[in-house]
């Protein structure tokens, strides 16, 4: 039974995916339109699949151990890795963004306060930060309305650049927290919505929502960067509540491929502590060249386990239908 | 009844009202049989004791007739036999009146006649929510009649109304009252089931119940609406609300509250959908300057000069020559002393509160700045966000607390603070809910029902369903236009 305070709808996850996409876009600050256009087929496409491979489960623990039996603990973990290299890096490129308006360095408090709010944003439930992200439709606004105070296009290009091919990994590369969130979302008719989502006549569909997130994310940025609005302090103000969607997706990710919401609180305790050794250890790679493989891996692994599962799940299927 | 057991009952009974000079009795003889009717000056009506009590028993006796049954002698009123000694002393004490006579029955402790007094102010429209166009009445401290023009706006058998007493001393009635079939029934059970846990010797007014029944301990934010416009009450309760009449009250309270309620007028509904989303629009960003234009204001202008315009940085350099305090500093003293002169306006008596209003905004204000303590970018800066801060009268208290914080956070920590107390505030709100219904719906949770009438605001007719934000049900209202 899917426990409802650690579900998300499908307009939560449609803005929970446009902030991912966009603040990737707005941490690794791609410079070409081909560059942009391409990481949001890719987003809108691994959106799609996870549509499809999610369907029928409620957590990463069912989907990894219908696939994998006992193993699935261990790729798990390894996915969990991964997104640990991912959410350090996420914070570091945010904090030292943000300290370059400050005069002196801020960058640690900065990161700390980052990660206090994503602990408390997903510590009891995952309501609060889902309708965080829900509320980025005003900070999209705002930043729609300053546009027009930009000074002008700032070096956007409609050609492809090689060198902005890793910002590809930086916006969507971390699939498996798509993964975590359509193992989250609910649709109409399922038994874990609540009576105001039921009674509520707006319902598009978890693949439609996921699918469309990353084109508009795109199509955002474009238009930040063709009006020239990203120096402009005000609009950088607003994004800013964007990234911070993007930590809470990453820690709702995390939550749940730890399985906290399923577990016990003793349990519960344990496993974050040793969640919290790791992600340190892994801030003390920060600045070596590991990290951007670590980075590449993750994404491929990413990418390939979830279709993986999913056809070891659909196998197993027609090997039991036919015995 | 026997004659020792009646003067033992009537002895009891006046023991209970020794030492109150209000307390009256009335003694009567008809026939040899004593009559004592027991009353609270002005609280009961002595007209309607004479006419409705007195006057048909002495006309039964002149008739040759007697006091038994009584209850088909005074049948004008209400009339109804105390069962015990409690219910008899309390109905006294709620205005009624209390017939007492040696012929009664064993076993009844008197007789209470429904003889309040229910004079008192007329149905005016509150002050305080004038409106152009729409109904001008407003509730008074009856809460019958309060009920009463609820019951006149929906006539309808599915309006139901439950009445309780709260309030061990005062021994308050609370009205509660919700349409069958629309209102939100977790929100129903919540408040009945807080209301009756209230344990207090006084509930005077419906603040202190909203106090009690308010979600949160300390919420800055109100999670319980109010109004005395019976109007805009009967078209909350129309979308599964519960109207919460409290007796000596003319603010009746309604539940579940929404964050979105404060943007709403009455009026809006009765204007064209272009204007009234024009107006709403105007109105939400009118409070956001209201809290967030002077905390990004000092937060840019304190630690992030460098990103803005030189023509601005210039300028504030040039008017803030010779102010020692901080820009922080400079922004919270102007934005207390306005808190105090609003704070004097409000406590004065209405023809100096207006003086003091112009001796403080004009002349301080101008002394002010010519004197070098306070730059004149600072005060526009705090007239401006004051102003707007008026557009939302349940927001006005809690917004200019919360403004403060904001100032504080922007000024010690800049932008990044800034974010970091808004993201949190934010976070906050998306969790909260109002008797089981989340804060910020229908924004988020997103409803389309709601969304219809919070910025946007479509046509009457357009809105086909009750908002399942509020009420939790798939409920039709109208059909639409042909």
């Amino acid at each position: 039974m899917k426990k409802r305070e650690y579900l998300i709808s499908s307009v939560q996850l449609f803005w929970i995916i446009f902030a991912f996409v966009f603040s990737g876009f707005f941490l690794g600050e791609p410079h070409s339109f081909i560059s942009v256009v391409v990481s949001c087929i890719f987003a809108s496409v691994m959106s799609i699949a996870a549509g499809e491979i999610c369907r029928g489960f409620a957590s990463s623990y069912e989907l990894y151990f219908s696939a994998f039996g006992g193993a699935g603990v261990f790729f798990r973990y390894i996915s969990l890795a991964f997104i640990s290299f991912f959410s350090a890096g996420s914070l570091l490129d945010f904090s030292s963004g943000v300290s370059a308006y400050y005069k002196g360095e801020v960058s640690a408090v900065i990161f700390a306060v980052c990660l206090i709010l994503c602990v408390f944003a997903v510590s009891k439930d995952f309501t609060g930060a889902a309708r965080f992200a829900e509320l980025c439709a005003f900070a999209v606004l705002v930043i729609l309305l300053l546009l027009f105070g930009g000074k002008g296009g700032s070096g956007f290009e409609f050609v492809l650049f090689t060198q902005d091919m890793p910002v590809l990994f930086d916006s969507v590369g971390c699939s498996a927290a798509i993964f975590s969130l359509y193992l989250r979302a609910v649709e109409r008719g399922d038994a874990a919505m609540s009576s105001f989502a039921e009674n509520s006549s707006f319902h598009p569909s978890l693949t439609l929502s996921g699918a469309t997130a990353p084109v508009c994310a795109g199509a955002l940025y474009v238009l930040v960067r063709v009006f020239g609005a990203e120096q402009n302090i005000l609009v950088v103000f607003f994004v800013w509540f964007i990234v911070l969607s993007r930590f809470f997706m990453l820690a709702i990710c995390v939550s749940d491929l730890l399985g906290l919401p399923e577990c016990m609180e003793n349990v519960k305790r344990k496993r974050v502590l040793i969640f919290a050794a790791f992600f340190v250890s892994t801030l003390l790679l920060k600045g070596s060249a590991a990290v951007g493989v670590i980075s590449e891996a993750g994404v491929l692994y990413g990418a390939v386990l979830p279709f993986a599962a999913f056809a070891l799940v659909r196998a197993k299927k027609r090997w039991r239908s036919e015995v | 009844m026997e004659e020792n057991a009646f003067n033992s009952l009537k002895k009891e009974l006046e023991s209970n009202f020794s030492g109150m000079a209000d307390f009256s009795v009335r003694e009567l003889d008809f026939g040899g049989t004593k009559f004592f009717i027991y009353y609270i000056n002005n609280h009961s009506s002595k007209d309607m004791i004479n006419r409705f009590v007195i006057s048909p028993i002495s006309q039964a006796y002149l008739r040759g007739g007697s006091a038994s049954p009584i209850e088909g002698i005074v049948t004008n009123i209400g009339f109804i036999a105390a069962k015990d000694k409690r219910e008899a002393i309390d109905s006294v004490m709620a205005g009624n009146s209390l017939l007492l006579f040696s012929d009664m029955a064993d076993g009844i402790f008197g007789y209470i006649c429904a003889t309040r007094n229910e004079s008192g102010r007329s149905n005016e429209e509150p002050e305080t929510e004038t409106v152009i166009r729409g109904p001008h009445n407003g509730f008074n401290e009856s809460a019958e009649q309060s009920a009463m023009l609820l019951r006149r706006l929906i006539k309808s058998t599915r309006l139901k109304s439950e009445k309780m007493t709260l309030g061990t001393l005062t021994k308050t009635n609370v009205i509660i009252m919700y349409v069958e079939g629309i209102v939100n029934e977790k929100a129903l059970g919540i408040l009945k089931s807080r209301l009756s846990s209230i344990r207090a010797d006084a509930l005077i007014d419906s603040g202190s119940v909203e106090m009690y029944i308010q979600d949160g301990s300390c919420a800055l934010y109100p999670t319980v609406g109010n109004s005395e416009r019976p109007d805009k009450v009967a078209g909350k309760i129309l979308e599964g609300r519960i109207a919460v009449i409290v007796d000596g009250s003319p603010v009746v309270l309604t539940v579940p509250y929404l964050f979105c309620e404060g943007l709403q007028v009455s009026e809006d509904y009765a204007k064209s959908t272009f204007f009234a989303t024009f107006v709403r629009g105007l109105r939400f960003a009118t409070l956001l300057f209201a809290l967030y234009l002077p905390a990004l204001f000092v937060a840019l202008v304190s630690h992030h000069a460098d990103f803005l315009p030189r023509v601005v940085t210039d300028y504030m350099e040039r008017t803030r020559e010779g102010i020692t305090v901080s820009l922080m500093w400079e922004l919270l003293t102007t934005f207390i002393i306005f808190e105090i002169l609003r704070e004097v306006g409000l406590r004065m008596p209405k023809a100096v509160g207006s003086a003091v209003g112009i001796v403080g905004s004009l002349i301080l204000g101008e002394s002010a700045v010519s004197a070098g303590i306070i730059s004149p970018f600072v005060l526009i800066i705090v007239a401006f966000s004051a102003v707007c801060n008026f557009i939302s009268a349940p927001y006005m208290n809690p917004n200019g607390v919360y403004r403060f914080a904001l100032i504080f956070a922007g000024g010690v920590t800049g932008l990044f603070g800034l974010f970091a107390l808004i993201a949190v505030s934010i976070w906050i709100g998306c969790r909260k809910t109002s008797f089981g219904v989340p804060y910020f719906s229908p924004f988020a949770p997103v409803s389309a029902e709601g969304l219809a009438d919070f910025i946007y605001m479509a046509p009457v007719w357009k809105m086909k369903k009750v908002p399942p934000s509020v009420s939790g049900r798939d409920s039709v209202r109208t059909e639409g236009k042909r």
